[in-house]
């Protein structure tokens, strides 16, 4: 890579957006200073944030979303009952017939795409770029870690790579993968709970909380692609998600791999929203 | 499910914006149509160890020939 191109497309987004925020903010104190000053009120800015829910059908939209987000966002948690972290030229041809079957072949990337819309992947950037990389966490169950610990074991045994003579265990290496090759942080949820996410949530200026309905145990029968023979326990649930918004309070919550059928229910309250 | 969680998040003061395919049909149909692409040009071809552009090309070729004889 060239060492002299230092900024990458995220680096201009993340500054661009902090120099109108610098700008906006300024003038929004010195309305607000004049306009409590006789009063002598004491308090915070008036309130700007507006809470939003986008919401789609494949995994893969939600890349899109965010690059074309005016927020510039400085922590993802994605939450996910698969791992979408194919980076092959198999999911990126030119050829492909039309838009739906490009977000069909980018399902199974959509984290990496989501890594690449949030600041690219570590070994793309210089020194300068890296704090712009938000940090990412993904919670995934501990069924799906293995299995895709073996697919990279397999893949890394076709390729030959030094790394399988290595003593660590498979999810030892796909943990190590997704932290260099796509600066990823992987959570194993189930068994872990999402409590230690509400601690970065809550330090974070402007997170972004992306969820994959199959992460829940609910959604597999509303979901593209469930997983198999689920025990209770295996997957996430709902309400512990709920908590973490509820506490943490994101500007976005990206939901995506939900049927159509489960968003039209006639019991389904997205039609009446305003 | 979603229609509670979904209701559940406009209680905290969520607005819903929707990106949505035409139908679920269309999204099964795309997603069928890929697996068999994948199967069909993607696993067979050769793994190239030391020069992964010679196997994204080989792929990139494949995957035209393979549109344009189905269309």
């Amino acid at each position: 890579m060239d060492g002299s191109t230092s900024s990458s497309p995220y680096h201009d987004h993340v500054q661009a957006n902090r120099n109108k925020k610098d700008k906006s903010a300024g003038h929004l104190f010195r309305i607000w200073d004049i306009l409590r000053w006789p009063f002598g009120l004491i308090g915070a800015y008036p309130p700007l944030s507006v809470k939003r829910i986008v919401l789609h059908n494949f995994h893969s939209q939600v890349p899109d979303t965010i690059a074309s987000d005016e927020l510039s966002f400085d922590l993802v948690i994605c939450v996910d009952g698969h791992l979408d972290d194919f980076m092959g030229s198999a999911e990126q041809s030119q050829s492909f017939p039309d838009e739906t079957f490009r977000l069909a072949a980018h399902r199974a990337s959509a984290h990496s795409f989501i890594r690449r819309a949030t600041g690219d992947f570590p070994p793309l950037l210089v020194e300068e770029d890296k704090p712009f990389l938000a940090p990412m966490y993904v919670a995934l169950p501990i069924r799906s870690a293995m299995a895709s610990a073996e697919e990279l074991a397999r893949k890394m045994r076709e390729t030959k790579t030094d790394a399988i003579s290595d003593p660590e265990t498979p999810i030892s290496v796909l943990t190590g993968f997704l932290k260099n090759m796509l600066g990823i942080e992987l959570c194993l949820s189930p068994p872990h709970n999402l409590k230690k996410l509400l601690t970065l949530l809550r330090d974070a200026d402007e997170p972004l909380i992306d969820i994959d309905v199959d992460y829940f145990h609910e959604f597999q029968g509303e979901c593209y692609s469930p997983l198999e023979k689920v025990e209770p326990g295996e997957l996430g649930f709902t309400a512990p998600m709920l908590r973490l918004i509820r506490k943490a309070q994101p500007k976005l919550v990206t939901i995506s791999e939900a049927k159509l059928s489960a968003i039209h229910s006639t019991q389904s309250n997205v039609n009446t929203s305003s | 499910m979603l229609t509670l969680l979904l209701e559940a998040l406009k209680r905290m003061d969520y607005s819903v914006e929707e990106r949505l395919l035409q139908s679920d049909e269309q999204a099964e149909k795309a997603m069928a149509t890929y697996a068999e692409y994948y199967r069909t040009v993607v696993e067979p071809a050769p793994i190239s160890i030391g020069d992964p552009m010679q196997r994204a090309h080989a792929i990139e070729e494949a995957t035209k020939t393979y549109f344009s004889t189905r269309t």
